[in-house]
């Protein structure tokens, strides 16, 4: 063990190239051969039963260092300039308002596409639990279809294709079209798996007792379905609300969009750094809660 | 429809034997005919003529809307009514419905295949579009090669529950499975050269989607790991295994059954994310049709991409979904 | 059809047929099941029991075949089913109690919502009920927290709720365990008893050679044998029955 460390050491001392080597082949594949001897290293400690935890201890903290040190070190950033380029909050005086303003779009815009998509796949999953070849083949094309395009190719359609059709939509009502539909179809996904997680003896109980189509939807499926579609749909909402940053490309007024013109007419990166910043603490909660939801649901099934 | 009165009592079936025969007038086929009569008729005398815009207009053409989809409801509520009934209901519909479209929309019906099936703008604008085909190629390669060495290393660093590189892998996690890629891409492209990290746009585009799609295939590789029973490891100890021949003999070939489908969903999705490249201008697929739009000032290329990513996604989106309902079954199975 | 002295006829079927795509399952059923009386349907897995039993309150869809309940003609076109359905209570192999509601909920849940009658009249005779099957304080358990025994005897007395005048087991106690057939046994025999007309796809031999007046044996899609339980369990004369029985005794 102590070995391997000492020969890591003469490694990085005497085989990785400058900060600007001449030749580039031999520049990457000298680190990336380091990077992973070192992960190797640190690897057969940690997974060693017999090894004390403070010596693992040890070495993931100076796995993180070396790591972090190597990127200081290599990837060519210039630090200094870091404080003035990423967090120079002055640029930002008097301009705050208008990420909120933008953040106060997104948040619209994910709220009323939010409704709209749980409308659409409520409905798409409800009609076909009619169960008409005919219907459901349509309702299969759809969904198939909106999984398949790209989102900001259907925004992109709406915005830019539709009005050569006579229909213009505006930035903000395409957005919430797409949105709606598009992940309507995602919605309705969740929403059939809950439908089909309810055994079929339900459905052949509540009608044996005479209760009429609709009453046993509405009394006994979506009551059992509810609980099982509520992770998964938390999920598409909030992958949902991550693609309303997409509107920036069809002129919504958005949060990214907002930010960018800021960037461009501070010339400075910050807004687009706080921009991302006010995202991260909107959508790591909302992460983290759906994680939370699912994996109860997965210790549920597996009680 | 139980009568209440007949509630209390219940005797029987005595208030159907009267009604043997008797069909409700909505269930009824003259109904329907009726109906679609009255619709006709409607639609020939009543709805307003081409090019008026009056709120009553407006308003006529709304009720015919609505009396049209509850004449549909009618139809397709009722179990009893044939399929053949109901397929040549939603044909009508539709041709109902972009009959109305055809009639009120301010479109251009002439230029329609001018517009968007324009074989001779898609010819010029081709060799664009292929460069676009590659160069989306390249990136869904690229970011799913980055994404699964990264993730496999993350998922295996992390199942050595030390408390100090989990930190710094969920937060690694959660950070990009926040951000949206789009905002990742523009913190990539834009911002990172002030700090003098200068990246190309295709490695930006890379870095920003592998960083993302890293994130979701540890958690992946991880819910695999975490799927072999802790007895199979412990099984293979007293056998005698090394670690090594445990890895690779028990934990990775039943993993490997738990983690293909989502792993091949989590690209398929990666792959579709490549269309937001275009907005770090990249030409991938959607950018190229984009330029080709503005330049030929016709839509048809931006049709023609469409379609493309229809022709690509729908069979693999199908094929991941069908992964993941072989896998599911196969689970019931396993749990009988 | 043979006994035109027992008064009144409760369900009739005649030619009843019923195909899944390549497979006949029902292949041209016809009898006549009387008022109070106790039919069991027996036979061979596969052999269409409880198929048979599913068409008559048109769970399945009959291919064809005429079935009377009550003189009703069930299968003419735009008849009320769900109206017809309140009239025969099912009990299923599996229970199907819904497990987001209690046990008295599950009772509730029919007559309040077909019925329409109040929560209060609703729960006074639900409450009954559980009396009579002997839950009465388990009214506010989940399915979940009651044993199959138990389960099966609240889906009995949700059944019997919306006071039915013919009551259908589809094999009502293969999913349970032996301890707890018993329980479930004593509540149809008392049910028989009370002269409620009923149809049990069931192989307990025990319980029908009590109960049940009458035995339909079937074996591919066909009735082979149909009376006493006496004459079907000791003289017998048909093979299938034969072997059927050999196996199972």
């Amino acid at each position: 063990m102590a070995m391997s460390l000492a020969l890591l050491i003469a490694y990085a001392l005497f085989l990785l190239p400058d900060k600007e080597s001449a030749i580039p082949v031999w520049f990457y594949s000298s680190i990336s051969f380091f990077i992973v001897l070192i992960l190797a290293y640190s690897g057969s400690i940690l997974a060693d039963r017999e090894k004390p935890e403070a010596l693992k201890m040890g070495v993931a903290f100076m796995l993180i260092a070396v790591l972090g040190w190597l990127f200081h070190r290599y990837s060519g950033a210039q630090w200094h300039r870091l404080a003035d380029f990423f967090f120079n909050w002055e640029k930002l005086e008097g301009n705050w308002w208008i990420l909120w303003e933008g953040l106060g779009v997104t948040l619209f815009l994910a709220f009323i596409s939010g409704i709209g998509s749980v409308v659409v796949g409520l409905l798409i999953a409800v009609l076909r639990t009619l169960n008409s070849p005919t219907m459901n083949f349509f309702l299969k094309v759809y969904v198939d279809v909106f999984r398949s395009i790209p989102m900001i190719v259907v925004m992109v359609i709406f915005f830019f294709a539709m009005p050569f059709m006579g229909i213009s939509l505006g930035s903000i009502v395409s957005t919430v079209l797409a949105l709606s539909l598009g992940y309507g179809a995602y919605a309705s996904e969740c929403f059939r798996a809950g439908i089909e997680s309810v055994h079929s003896g339900q459905l052949e109980a509540a009608r044996s007792l005479g209760l009429s189509r609709w009453k046993t939807i509405y009394k006994i499926i979506l009551p059992q379905a509810i609980p099982v579609v509520i992770p998964p749909l938390t999920g598409t909402l909030v992958a949902m609300l991550k693609d309303t940053a997409v509107a920036s490309v069809v002129a919504a007024p958005e949060l990214l969009k907002r930010a960018r013109e800021l960037y461009t007419s501070e010339t400075n990166p910050t807004p687009l750094v706080a921009a991302a910043l006010i995202y991260l603490a909107v959508l790591i909660p909302l992460v983290r809660a759906v994680n939370m939801l699912e994996n109860r649901m997965q210790k549920k099934r597996n009680e | 429809m139980a009568d209440p009165k007949n509630s209390e009592t219940a005797t029987g079936l005595s208030d159907l034997k009267d009604k043997i025969g008797h069909i409700p007038i909505i269930r009824r086929n003259s109904f329907v005919y009726g109906f679609l009569t009255v619709l006709i008729l409607y639609g020939v005398f009543l709805l307003p003529s081409r090019g008026s815009s009056g709120t009553v207009d407006l308003g006529r053409i709304a009720l015919f809307g609505v009396l049209l989809l509850i004449w549909a409801m009618v139809v397709f509520t009722d179990e009893l009514k044939s399929e053949k009934m109901k397929t040549t209901m939603v044909f009508s519909l539709f041709i109902i419905a972009g009959w109305l479209y055809y009639r009120y929309s301010t479109a251009r019906w002439g230029e329609m295949g001018f517009l968007f099936f324009n074989v001779e703008m898609i010819q010029k604008a081709w060799p664009t579009l292929m460069e676009g085909f590659w160069t989306t190629l390249l990136l869904a390669v690229g970011a799913a090669i980055m994404s699964t060495i990264v993730g496999l290393l993350l998922a295996v660093f992390r199942s050595f529950n030390n408390a100090v590189l989990n930190f710094f892998i969920i937060a690694y996690v959660d950070f990009f499975r926040a951000m949206p890629i789009i905002v990742l891409m523009m913190l990539i492209y834009y911002a990172l050269p002030f700090m003098g990290i200068s990246l190309s746009a295709i490695m930006s585009g890379i870095l920003a989607l592998g960083l993302n799609s890293s994130a979701y295939v540890s958690e992946i590789f991880r819910a695999g790991f975490l799927s072999v029973k802790k007895g199979q490891i412990e099984a293979a100890n007293a056998l005698g295994l090394t670690p090594i021949q445990t890895m690779r003999l028990v934990i990775l070939p039943q993993a490997f059954r738990v983690v293909i489908p989502p792993l091949v969903g989590n690209y398929v999705a990666s792959a579709k994310d490549t269309a937001l490249a275009s907005s770090i201008s990249i030409i991938e697929l959607l950018k190229a049709g984009l330029s080709q739009k503005s330049l030929l000032a016709n839509p048809s290329p931006l049709i023609f991409v469409t379609a493309l990513y229809l022709a690509m996604f729908l069979p693999l989106t199908r094929f991941a979904g069908y992964l993941e309902k072989k896998m599911k079954a196969s689970q019931r199975q396993v749990r009988l | 059809m043979s006994n035109m002295n027992l008064p009144e006829t409760m369900i009739e079927v005649v030619d009843l047929h019923k195909r899944f795509k390549d497979l006949h399952v029902l292949k041209g059923i016809s009898t006549v099941v009387k008022h109070s009386e106790v039919v069991a349907v027996m036979g061979p897995s596969g052999s269409g029991k409880s198929t048979f039993l599913r068409c008559l309150n048109r769970l399945e869809e009959p291919t064809s075949g005429r079935i009377y309940i009550e003189g009703v003609d069930i299968m003419a076109p735009y008849i009320d089913i769900n109206r017809v359905r309140t009239e025969i209570g099912m009990v299923f192999q599996s229970f199907n109690l819904f497990p987001h509601l209690t046990a008295i909920e599950n009772i509730k849940l029919a007559p309040m919502n077909v019925r329409k009658i109040s929560n209060k009249e609703a729960t006074e005779r639900g409450m009954a009920l559980l009396e009579k099957v002997g839950l009465a304080e388990k009214a506010t358990a989940y399915p979940e927290q009651l044993s199959g025994g138990q389960q099966q005897r609240v889906a009995i007395a949700r059944a019997l709720a919306m006071q039915p005048q013919i009551m259908f087991f589809d094999e009502p106690t293969s999913a349970l365990d032996p301890e707890m057939i018993g329980e479930v046994l004593d509540v149809m025999r008392n049910m028989a008893k009370e002269g409620m007309t009923m149809m049990v796809v069931s192989h307990e031999m025990g319980f029908i050679r009590e109960a049940a007046d009458r035995i339909l044996f079937l074996a591919d899609g066909l009735i082979v044998e149909d009376g006493t339980p006496d004459q079907i369990f000791n003289h017998s004369k048909h093979k299938r029955t034969i072997e059927f029985l050999g196996k199972i005794l």
